[in-house]
C-alpha cells in the first residue's frame, strides 16, 4: 500500500470549482465590507502640514519621555512646543525636510533624532541586529548539518516496524471508509 | 502595623538563608528531614512576606502618612481602589509586591511538587529562595516600605506625620493600573519557577523528560500572564497617555517585551525536546535568558538608568541588580558548561522541510527580534560610553528594524504548523498552502486596488490572512474527519477536535490571535491626526468626520478640577456621537493630566485629546486621531489568552470521548443529516 502522502487527494478534498470559489468570494466580500472604510480614508493634510508631521515623526521630544515629537505624552511639556515651532519656522523659511532635520541636529544636538544617524559608530545600531541574525543563520546551518550527519539514535526492530506499518494501514483504511 | 510588617520582612531573611542551606545540605548528605525542613522554611518565608505586604496595604488604606511610602504615593481623597494600587506605584511597594508574588509562587511550587518531583525540589527550593533572599535584601536594606518619615529636632530625630500625602501619580489613576502591574509582575516573577526547575534538572542530571513538562506548563501560565500584562500596558498607554498610540518603543515597554520574546521561543523549541529529544542545550539557554531578562526588566523599570515615561520610581538600587545578574549569569553558565554531555540531542534531523527546521527558524527570528530590541534599548548608553555623544533611539529606529523581522515571524506562524515532524513532502506542501496563498493574495490584491499603498501594510495583510486561512483549513480538515466518523455538527466537531488535542488546537488559536494582532498593527499605517485651536461652535475636519465643539464645562471633586469639552461628531450630515475629552488638575500633586475620549469601533476608533489652552488665543487645543483597526490588537490579545487557556487544559483521549458517542444508537446517528 502506498503511503498517505503519495495518495491522490480524495474527491471530497479536491477543489470544487464554482462552489469553493463562491465561498472564497463571500469571505472576501465580508472582509472588504469591514475594511473598506479604513482603506478608503486616506490622510488629506495640506502639503506644509504633512511635511511638518513627517519631520516631527523623525524627531524625539527632549523632555525625557523618550517618545516621538508628535507623540510626547506630557502636558505642558517644556520641550515639545519649542521644537515644533522651530520645525515650522524652518519649513516656512523654505528649507527642505532633510535640511530641516540637519538644522534641528545643529540647533539641538544629535539626541533630537529618533533614530541614530547612519554614520561612524552609529552604523552599529543598524548593522548589529541583522549581523546577529546572520550569525544566528550560520549557527543554525551548522546545527542542521551536524544533526543531518548524526546516525539515527537506535535501529528499529523490523518485526516491530512491520507491526506499526500494519497498524497505520488499518487506521488509514478505517479513516478512508 | 508597620512594626509587624518590618519584623516579618526581617524574619523572612534568615528563614530564606536557612531554606537554601537546608535544601542543599539535605540533598548532598541525603537527609530527607532536612530537605523537608527547607520546604517548610520556604512556606514560612512566603507567609511572612504575605503578612508584610498585607500590613502595607492596611497602612495605605488607613492613610498612615508617617510612612514615607504611603505619604509619597497616596492621599486622603484618593479612591480606595487606587489606594490599593498605590502598593505597586512606588519603588518600595513595588519591590515588596515582587517579593509577595514570588512568595505565593514559592508556596504553590512546594505544595504542588514536593511529592511529584521530590528529586528536583532541593535545588528548585534553593534557587527560588536565593531569588527571594535577593529581593528581601532590597526590601529590608535598600528600599524599605516601612521607613518612617522623620524630622530633625533639638532633641533628635522625631517621627513626622504630614496632614496629607503627596498623592498617586495622576497617570497611574486609571483602572488598567489596578490590573496591569499585577499581571506583568505575575509574568515577570513567574519565570523564576521554570528557571528553578530547569536549574534543578541540570544540577541533578534529571532522567527523563518529566521536568520539561513541569517547566513547560509553568512557562505557559507565566507567559499568559506576561501577555496580558503587556497588552494591558498598551491599553493603559492608549487610554491615558493621550498620544493616540499604544506602543512607543519606550525602554520600559521594551523591557516587558524581551522576556516575552525569549519565553515564546522557549515554548516552541521545548516541543522539539519533548517530541524528538533535540535542542536541550538551547532550551536551557532560553529559559535562563528569559529569567535574567525579567530581572533586567525590573532593573530597567526601577533603577532609572534609562529615561522613560513609565519609570515611576527611581533609586540607586541598580548596583544590587547588576551584582545579582552578574553572579547569576556566571553561575548558570558554569553549570550549563559542566552539563553539556547531559544535554546531547537524541535524534537526527531527517529533512530541512520539517517542523523541526521551522522551529529552528522561529527561534532564530524570535531571538533576533529580542536582540534588536535589547540593542536598540541599550544603544544610547553604549553610544554615549563609546563616543561621548548622547543620541536617542526611538520609534523610527525600532519600526525600521522590527517590522521586517515581525513580518517574517508572521510568515513562519503560517507555515510552521503545517510542516510535519521529521519531513514534509512537496505534495503535502502544495495541498496545505495553495488555497491559503490564493486567499491571501486575493485579499492583498483587493486591498491594493482599494488604495492601500503602504508596502509593509500590504505584506502584513497578505501574511495575516494567509495565517488565518491555514488555521481555518486545519480546523476544517480535522472537524471533517470527525464528522465522517460521527454525527457531530460542525461546531461540536471543532470543539471535540480541540478537546482531543488541546495543545495543538490551543496553539492554533494563539496563532489566530497573533494574526488579528497584526491586522490591528496594519491600522497604524492609515492613522489620521488633526490638531486645532477651537472655541464653541468651531469645527474640525478629520477624515470623513466633522467635529463640532459645543462648549467647555468645568467640574470638580475632592481629587481633581476638570475642564471638559463637549464635541459632537458628524459622519456626513448624521450626528454619529458626542464625546467629552477632559483635562484635569490633580489637587494633591498639582499635576495636570488629560482624559482622552475614545469612541471604539471594530473598524476604527475616534480618539479625542484635550491637549490644553493656546497661550495667545486662549482657545482649547483639541487633537483628533482616527485610529483604524486598533481594537483588533486587544481582540487578538484576548484570543491569544483564550488559546493559552485551551492549551493548558489536558487533552481528552478519543477513548474517553467514545462512550458518550456510543450512547446514541448507530441507526439514529445515520439518520442525522450531515
Amino acid at each position: 500500500m502506498k503511503s498517505r502522502l503519495n495518495l491522490v487527494a480524495p474527491a471530497s478534498r479536491r477543489w470544487k470549482g464554482p462552489t469553493q470559489a463562491r465561498r472564497l468570494c463571500h469571505l472576501c466580500l465580508l472582509f472588504f465590507l469591514f475594511l473598506w472604510p479604513v482603506l478608503a480614508v486616506q490622510a488629506s493634510a495640506p502639503a506644509d502640514e504633512a511635511a511638518f508631521r513627517r519631520v516631527s515623526d523623525r524627531l524625539i521630544c527632549q523632555c525625557g519621555c523618550n517618545y516621538g515629537l508628535s507623540n510626547c505624552p506630557h502636558l505642558d511639556c517644556p520641550s515639545a512646543p519649542v521644537l515644533r515651532q522651530a520645525i515650522r519656522d524652518k519649513l516656512a523659511a523654505g528649507l527642505s525636510e532633510e535640511q530641516v532635520l540637519k538644522a534641528m541636529v545643529a540647533d539641538f544636538g544629535p539626541a533630537v533624532l529618533g533614530a541614530p544617524p547612519a554614520e561612524g559608530f552609529n552604523w552599529s545600531a543598524w548593522i548589529m541586529p541583522f549581523a546577529a541574525l546572520a550569525v544566528g543563520l550560520y549557527f543554525v546551518q551548522r546545527v542542521v548539518r551536524a544533526w543531518r550527519r548524526r546516525p539515527p539514535a537506535a535501529t528499529v526492530d523490523p518485526a516491530l516496524m512491520e507491526r506499526y506499518q500494519k497498524s497505520i494501514e488499518r487506521e488509514m483504511k478505517h479513516l478512508e471508509e | 502595623m508597620d512594626s509587624l510588617g518590618s519584623f516579618a520582612l526581617l524574619l523572612a531573611l534568615p528563614f530564606s538563608a536557612y531554606a537554601i542551606a537546608a535544601a542543599l545540605v539535605g540533598h548532598w548528605r541525603e537527609k530527607p528531614l532536612l530537605r523537608q525542613s527547607a520546604e517548610r522554611a520556604a512556606v514560612a518565608v512566603g507567609g511572612l512576606v504575605i503578612v508584610a505586604t498585607l500590613c502595607l496595604v492596611v497602612l495605605l488604606l488607613q492613610d498612615d502618612f508617617r510612612l514615607a511610602s504611603v505619604a509619597s504615593h497616596s492621599n486622603r481623597a484618593l479612591p480606595t481602589y487606587f489606594k490599593f494600587a498605590a502598593l505597586w506605584s512606588g519603588q518600595e511597594g513595588s519591590l515588596l509586591f515582587w517579593s509577595c508574588i514570588l512568595a505565593i509562587y514559592n508556596i504553590s511550587v512546594v505544595l504542588l511538587n514536593r511529592r511529584r518531583h521530590a528529586h528536583l525540589m532541593p535545588y528548585a527550593v534553593a534557587v527560588l529562595m536565593t531569588v527571594q533572599l535577593f529581593f528581601l535584601l532590597l526590601n529590608n536594606f535598600a528600599a524599605s516600605p516601612f521607613r518612617l518619615l522623620a524630622v530633625e529636632t533639638p532633641i533628635g530625630p522625631q517621627i513626622f506625620l504630614p496632614p496629607d500625602g503627596g498623592g498617586l501619580n495622576p497617570l497611574l489613576q486609571h483602572p488598567a493600573m489596578v490590573i496591569h502591574p499585577p499581571m506583568l509582575y505575575l509574568g515577570f516573577v513567574g519565570f523564576t519557577v521554570p528557571f528553578a526547575f530547569a536549574f534543578a534538572a541540570l544540577a541533578t542530571r534529571a532522567k527523563g523528560e518529566q521536568w520539561i513538562h513541569v517547566t513547560r506548563r509553568w512557562t505557559m501560565v507565566t507567559w499568559c500572564f506576561l501577555t496580558i500584562g503587556v497588552l494591558l500596558g498598551g491599553r493603559w498607554a492608549y487610554a491615558v497617555l493621550g498620544w493616540g498610540g499604544y506602543w512607543g518603543w519606550d525602554p520600559v515597554e521594551n523591557a516587558s517585551l524581551l522576556p516575552w520574546l525569549t519565553g515564546t521561543a522557549f515554548l516552541h523549541s521545548v516541543m522539539m525536546q519533548e517530541k524528538r529529544g533535540m535542542m536541550k542545550v538551547w532550551n536551557m539557554v532560553l529559559i535562563f535568558a528569559t529569567f535574567f531578562l525579567c530581572i533586567f526588566g525590573t532593573f530597567l523599570t526601577r533603577s532609572g538608568v534609562l529615561s522613560s515615561v513609565h519609570a515611576f520610581a527611581q533609586s540607586p538600587i541598580g548596583t544590587y541588580f547588576a551584582v545579582f545578574i552578574a553572579l547569576g549569569l556566571v553561575g548558570t553558565t558554569w553549570l550549563l558548561l559542566q552539563r553539556l554531555d547531559f544535554l546531547k540531542s537524541d535524534n537526527q534531523l531527517d529533512s530541512l522541510i520539517s517542523r523541526e527546521s521551522s522551529f529552528l527558524f522561529n527561534n532564530l527570528i524570535l531571538l533576533a527580534a529580542c536582540f534588536a530590541v535589547l540593542w536598540g534599548t541599550l544603544f544610547p548608553l553604549i553610544s554615549e560610553a563609546v563616543t561621548g555623544v548622547k543620541i536617542s533611539v526611538g520609534a523610527p529606529y525600532f519600526n525600521k528594524v522590527q517590522i521586517p523581522i515581525g513580518l517574517f515571524l508572521l510568515f513562519l506562524t503560517g507555515v510552521g504548523p503545517l510542516f510535519a515532524w521529521r519531513r514534509t513532502s512537496l505534495e503535502s506542501l502544495r495541498r496545505n498552502f495553495t488555497r491559503p496563498l490564493i486567499f491571501a493574495a486575493v485579499v492583498a490584491g483587493v486591498s491594493l486596488a482599494l488604495g492601500a499603498r503602504h508596502p509593509y501594510a500590504l505584506m502584513a495583510i497578505f501574511l495575516a490572512f494567509f495565517v488565518i486561512a491555514t488555521i481555518a483549513m486545519e480546523f476544517y480538515r480535522g472537524a471533517r474527519v470527525l464528522r465522517q466518523k460521527s454525527a457531530l455538527g460542525w461546531a461540536p466537531a471543532v470543539v471535540e477536535l480541540t478537546r482531543r488535542n488541546t495543545r495543538r488546537y490551543g496553539g492554533y488559536v494563539i496563532h489566530f490571535g497573533v494574526a488579528l494582532l497584526f491586522i490591528g498593527f496594519v491600522g497604524n499605517a492609515f492613522t489620521i491626526h488633526e490638531q486645532a485651536e477651537v472655541a464653541a461652535g468651531d469645527e474640525i475636519k478629520a477624515g470623513r468626520y466633522r467635529l463640532v465643539v459645543r462648549g467647555l464645562e468645568q467640574t470638580e471633586n475632592d481629587n481633581y478640577l476638570a475642564t471638559r469639552a463637549k464635541i459632537e461628531v458628524y459622519d456626513g450630515a448624521r450626528l454619529f456621537t458626542t464625546m467629552y475629552p477632559e483635562r484635569r488638575l490633580y489637587k494633591a500633586s498639582q499635576q495636570p493630566t488629560t482624559e482622552v475620549a475614545i469612541r471604539p469601533r471594530l473598524n476604527e476608533d475616534i480618539y479625542l485629546v484635550y491637549a490644553g489652552q493656546a497661550e495667545e488665543s486662549g482657545k482649547a487645543v483639541i487633537q483628533v486621531y482616527i485610529n483604524p483597526l486598533v481594537n483588533w490588537v486587544w481582540i487578538g490579545g484576548l484570543v491569544m489568552v483564550l488559546g493559552t487557556g485551551i492549551a493548558l487544559i489536558p487533552s481528552r483521549s478519543p477513548e474517553a470521548a467514545a462512550p458518550r458517542r456510543r450512547k446514541k444508537p448507530a441507526k439514529e446517528r445515520d439518520e442525522v443529516p450531515a
